[in-house]
């Protein structure tokens, strides 16, 4: 029985970009529905500033400090599309309200398919208080409108298990 | 539609199209040579073109053939989720018979002005959005008629033309 952190992927594989997903709550608190980000990018990866600090002593003697990470994402080539309910609440917040609480206020979801319990009970982390911001509203003439996203994990971070319906939604666990 | 949206989002889109204004689709009776067909048919100088066969063309003044050459791959991407693009090229060529003594000048001036106007006529239909499309995102597509030049010509007056026409579009899988 593998652990959350452990991989469930096929010994040797490599693991398929598409088994790491971030998702964002379009529904309540309470109730959350998980959209996921990323229709349309091909590429994309979360970075981890620890706040990484290294030092040398005067005996020579070399120490480091880190702290957390701040963790954010950046997704170019998001092109909107009607019925991709993360990027039409980004919009409404972003473009149409220009709601920087709103934006700053966020509830992400970022699940790792490939590690726990393929499918049912993947490890999962929660940043309820993330920021997600439109970065430009545009696109070249004839081509499609583009909205490039800039996301900054925050919030009081929880950790748990997602699953993933055979209809692709997505349910989040908080571990006990 | 999310029931949280508070208005002024995109309902007036297909769901899946990307947002852009345009309405094209492959729709129900997907068969891309005979919409082809239809197409050059369209031309309003088409008469040189009656009747247009496919893969042949009869070697007598007013004969064409319209030549499939093939489906090629251009790109292929997968978004973050899984989901796969891929951006393709039909490509045909058009042989077209016409009348051309050996020596004389003003028939190929004619020919060769036919060939030349067929190739603005597609550039411009393709620019208008009147050209057949074959993909997820027809607004996107881009059809060319272009090279057009003659292929071969003899002694007893024919002369055979060739254009070559590409199409290309996006699938979405």
């Amino acid at each position: 029985m593998p652990t959350n952190q452990t991989f469930n992927t096929p010994e040797g594989q490599t693991i398929a970009r598409e088994l790491l997903l971030l998702c964002l709550n379009t529904g309540t608190s309470s109730a959350p529905v998980w959209s996921a980000i990323g229709k349309r990018v091909e590429d994309s990866s979360a970075e981890y500033d620890w706040g990484e600090n290294t030092s040398q002593d005067i005996l020579g003697n070399t120490h480091s400090t880190m702290k957390k990470p701040v963790i954010t994402e950046s997704f170019d080539g998001v092109t909107l599309s009607q019925g991709d309910a993360a990027y039409e609440k980004i919009w409404t917040e972003g473009i149409k309200n220009q709601d920087p609480q709103a934006l700053s206020n966020l509830d992400l979801l970022l699940v790792h398919l490939y590690a726990g319990t393929a499918n049912t009970a993947a490890f999962a982390e929660r940043y309820p208080s993330s920021m997600v911001r439109p970065t430009s509203l545009g696109g070249e003439g004839g081509g499609n409108i583009e909205m490039p996203l800039e996301a900054t994990f925050g919030g009081q971070r929880t950790t748990g298990t997602a699953a993933k319906g055979t209809d692709g939604a997505i349910t989040f666990t908080a571990a006990a | 539609m999310s029931a949280n949206l508070d208005g002024g989002t995109f309902d007036d889109y297909t769901a899946g199209d990307s947002v852009d204004g345009g309405g094209f689709g492959p729709g129900p009776d997907y068969e891309p040579l005979e919409r082809m067909r239809q197409f050059i048919a369209a031309y309003p100088h088409a008469e040189a073109l009656q009747p247009l066969s496919i893969d042949y063309a009869d070697r007598v003044p007013g004969g064409a053939g319209l030549f499939p050459g093939g489906l090629v791959e251009v790109r292929r991407a997968t978004d973050l989720l899984g989901s796969v693009t891929v951006e393709s090229q039909y490509n045909f060529a058009l042989y077209t018979v016409m009348t051309k003594a050996p020596g004389e000048d003003a028939g190929a001036t004619l020919n060769a002005e036919w060939q030349m106007a067929f190739q603005e006529w597609v550039q411009e239909q393709s620019a208008r959005h009147l050209a057949p499309t074959f993909g997820d995102e027809p607004r996107t597509e881009r059809m060319t008629a272009q090279n057009g030049t003659i292929f071969s010509a003899d002694e007893e007056g024919v002369a055979v033309y060739v254009i070559q026409i590409s199409a290309s579009f996006k699938r979405f899988y």
